[in-house]
C-alpha cells in the first residue's frame, strides 16, 4: 500500500516535471531577412540540444556561408601531456579572441574556406591567440587541438555544403540551414550570420540574434546551486534523507550502497 | 514524448533510463554482493559523461539516501556502536572537509581529475586485487570457509595500539583501544570518501574488522551511521564550496540504485558469496583496468577545460 504512494507520488512528480518541456515560441519576421526557428532557444527541464532551422532569400546564382558565433571571451585550458607514464595536466594555456560557439554551413557550390576569406576555422585562427604555457614548436598545433575539443563537444563544427539552396523562377532562391545545438550549450546571445558570395566574393551580410536561456527548473537550481549554495546543500540532504528513509520504511529496510 | 533530462549543475541532457539504469544497476550490484555501490558509480557517471568533480559530488548526495535507509535498519536491529561511529564520523568530517579543500586547490591547479582517477585506479586496484585473492584462496579450499581468526600473540601493530594513550571501551563492539585510533582512521577515509565521492564503505569496513577488531554485524551498521554523516558533510561542503553537486542527477540515481538493491538482496540469497565476491572482484578489477587505460593511452585530444568540465 505505501508502495502504491509511493510510485504515485513519483508519477506526479515525473509528470510535473515533464510540464517543463520547452514551447518554442513562433519567431516573428526578422527585418535581416534572416528567420531563425525558434529564435529563442529554451534550457528546460528535458533540453537535450536543439535544432534551429534558418531560412532566407540570396540573389539567384549567388553562393552563401551562414555562421553562428557565440560571445568571444578568455577559454582557459589545461594542456595534456605525459609524466612518468601517464597522462596529467601539464601546464595552463588561454585562448583569447575566439568564439565560444561557431558553427559554419555553406552553399554547395561556395569556395572553400581560407585564411583571410573571413569564414571558417582558418579565419578563427588568424583572429586567435593563446597565453601561458605553449610549446615552442607547437604553436600552430595548439589551435587544431583547440578545435578538436570543441568538434567533440558539439561546439564547434564546419559543414560544407549543407546549406540547401531551392531553385525558383524569381530572382532570389529560398535557401535552408540548420543547425544543431548541443545539451552542453551555455545560456547567452548568439549571433547568426548570413555571407552572400557572388563570384567567390563577399557582396554583403546579414545577421540575426538567437538567444539561448534557461529556464524552469535548471534555471532555479542553478541560481540556488551558485548564489544560495549553502541552502541548495541543505536541501540536496533532505530531499536524499526523507528518500532515503521513506525507501527504508517502505521496504522496511534491506541495507543499501554504502 | 522526450526522455531526456538537462543536468543544469553537469551542464548536459541525459537520457532519464541511462541514469535510472546506471543506479539501478549499481543498487543492484550492491544488494547482491551486499558492499558498496559508490565506488563504482562515480567510475561510470565519468563514463556517460558526466564530469568527474560533478560525478563525485553527486554520487555523495545519492548516498546520503542509500546510507539513511541502510542505518535506519540496523539501528532498529541494535547493530550500531554509536560510540565509535561518533569518533570516526568526528575523524570523517575533519578529513572529509580536508578532501573537499584539497579538491577545490587541485581544481585551481588544473589536476584534481587527475587526483580523482588515480586515486579510484590505486583504490579499486587494491580493493579488487586483496578481494579477488581471498575469494579464490576460499574457493579453493573445498571445506567453507573457516573464518581466520586472529591468533593469539600480539602483533607489533596490536603492541602500537596498546601503547596509544586514553584506552576505553567499545561495549557494543567488544573492544578496548584508544579514541585516537578511529579518529586517525576516520580522517583518513573521509579525505578518500570526498576526492572519490563515495561513502568510504568499502575502505571502512576493512579498517574496522582487521584494524578496530569489530565483529562483522556491528562493523555494518556503524559503518553505515558514519557513512551516513560523512556523506551529509561532503554534500554540503561540495555545494557551498566546489557547486559541483547537481541534484537532479542524484535524485535519479538514488531511485534506481534503491530499487535496484532490492532486486539484488533478493537474488544474492540464491548465490554463493565466494562466487558473487570474485565476480564482484572481476568488475572491479575491470573499471580499474579501464580507467588505468585512460591514463595511459593518448587521449584524443590534447587539451582539457581547466574547472572539471
Amino acid at each position: 500500500m505505501r508502495f502504491k504512494h509511493l510510485i504515485l507520488c513519483l508519477s506526479a512528480l515525473s509528470a510535473l516535471m515533464m510540464c517543463h518541456v520547452a514551447l518554442a515560441a513562433e519567431p516573428p519576421a526578422q527585418p535581416s531577412g534572416l528567420t531563425l526557428t525558434p529564435n529563442v532557444v529554451e534550457i528546460s527541464l528535458t533540453f537535450h540540444g536543439a535544432q534551429v532551422v534558418v531560412t532566407g532569400e540570396i540573389p539567384k546564382g549567388a553562393q552563401a556561408v551562414l555562421e553562428l558565433m557565440g560571445p568571444d571571451k578568455d577559454i582557459h585550458l589545461l594542456r595534456q601531456g605525459r609524466r612518468g607514464g601517464l597522462w596529467m595536466s601539464v601546464g595552463e594555456v588561454t585562448v583569447h579572441d575566439a568564439p565560444s560557439v561557431y558553427m559554419m554551413l555553406t552553399s554547395p557550390n561556395a569556395p572553400a574556406p581560407t585564411a583571410d576569406g573571413g569564414w571558417g576555422y582558418k579565419a578563427l585562427q588568424t583572429r586567435a591567440s593563446f597565453s601561458g604555457a605553449i610549446p615552442k614548436d607547437k604553436a600552430d598545433l595548439l589551435f587544431g587541438q583547440f578545435v578538436k575539443l570543441k568538434e567533440s563537444e558539439g561546439l564547434y563544427g564546419s559543414f560544407p555544403g549543407t546549406l540547401k539552396i531551392e531553385s525558383s523562377g524569381s530572382e532570389h532562391e529560398k535557401f535552408t540551414g540548420s543547425l544543431r545545438l548541443p545539451s552542453n550549450i551555455v545560456p547567452g546571445n548568439y549571433k547568426v550570420t548570413l555571407t552572400v558570395l557572388q563570384n567567390n566574393q563577399p557582396v554583403g551580410n546579414r545577421s540575426a540574434d538567437l538567444q539561448v536561456v534557461m529556464t524552469g527548473l535548471p534555471k532555479l537550481l542553478t541560481s540556488l546551486a551558485f548564489e544560495h549554495s549553502g541552502l541548495y546543500g541543505l536541501i540536496a540532504v533532505i530531499v536524499a534523507l526523507i528518500t532515503g528513509i521513506a525507501v527504508g520504511v517502505v521496504f522496511k529496510g534491506k541495507g543499501g550502497a554504502h | 514524448m522526450s526522455w531526456n533530462i538537462y543536468l543544469p549543475i553537469a551542464g548536459a541532457g541525459v537520457n532519464v533510463f541511462i541514469l535510472l539504469g546506471l543506479g539501478g544497476a549499481v543498487g543492484f550490484l550492491s544488494g547482491l554482493f551486499g558492499v558498496g555501490g559508490g565506488f563504482l558509480m562515480t567510475p561510470l557517471l565519468m563514463m556517460v559523461g558526466i564530469p568527474p568533480v560533478v560525478a563525485a559530488a553527486s554520487d555523495s548526495n545519492q548516498i546520503v539516501a542509500a546510507s539513511a535507509s541502510a542505518t535506519y535498519a540496523h539501528y532498529r536491529m541494535g547493530n550500531v556502536d554509536f560510540k565509535m561511529g561518533l569518533l570516526l564520523l568526528v575523524g570523517g568530517v575533519l578529513g572529509g572537509t580536508m578532501g573537499v579543500h584539497l579538491i577545490a586547490f587541485l581544481r585551481a591547479l588544473g589536476n584534481a581529475n587527475f587526483v580523482i582517477k588515480i586515486t579510484y585506479v590505486i583504490m579499486l586496484g587494491v580493493v579488487g586485487f586483496y578481494m579477488f585473492m581471498e575469494s579464490l584462496q576460499n574457493l579453493r579450499k573445498t571445506s567453507p570457509a573457516a573464518t581466520t581468526t586472529q591468533s593469539g600473540k600480539p602483533s607489533y601493530y596490536a603492541r602500537a595500539v596498546k601503547a596509544l594513550p586514553w584506552q576505553m571501551e567499545f561495549q557494543k563492539s567488544g573492544v578496548t583501544l584508544s579514541p585516537v585510533l578511529p579518529l586517525i582512521l576516520g580522517t583518513f577515509v573521509g579525505v578518500l570518501a570526498a576526492i572519490m565521492g563515495v561513502g568510504g564503505g568499502f575502505i571502512m569496513v576493512p579498517v574496522m574488522v582487521y584494524m578496530l577488531r569489530m565483529p562483522m554485524h556491528v562493523v555494518v551498521g556503524t559503518s553505515l551511521f558514519q557513512i551516513l554523516f560523512t556523506c551529509v558533510n561532503v554534500t554540503v561542503m561540495q555545494a557551498m564550496t566546489n557547486h559541483s553537486v547537481d541534484i537532479t542527477l542524484a535524485i535519479l540515481l538514488l531511485l534506481g540504485s534503491t530499487v535496484g538493491a532490492q532486486f539484488g538482496a533478493r537474488l544474492s540469497r540464491r548465490l554463493k558469496g565466494d562466487q558473487l565476491k570474485i565476480i564482484l572482484a572481476s568488475l572491479v578489477l575491470i573499471v580499474m583496468v579501464q580507467m588505468l587505460l585512460g591514463l595511459i593511452l593518448t587521449p584524443n585530444v590534447l587539451l582539457a577545460h581547466k574547472g572539471g568540465h
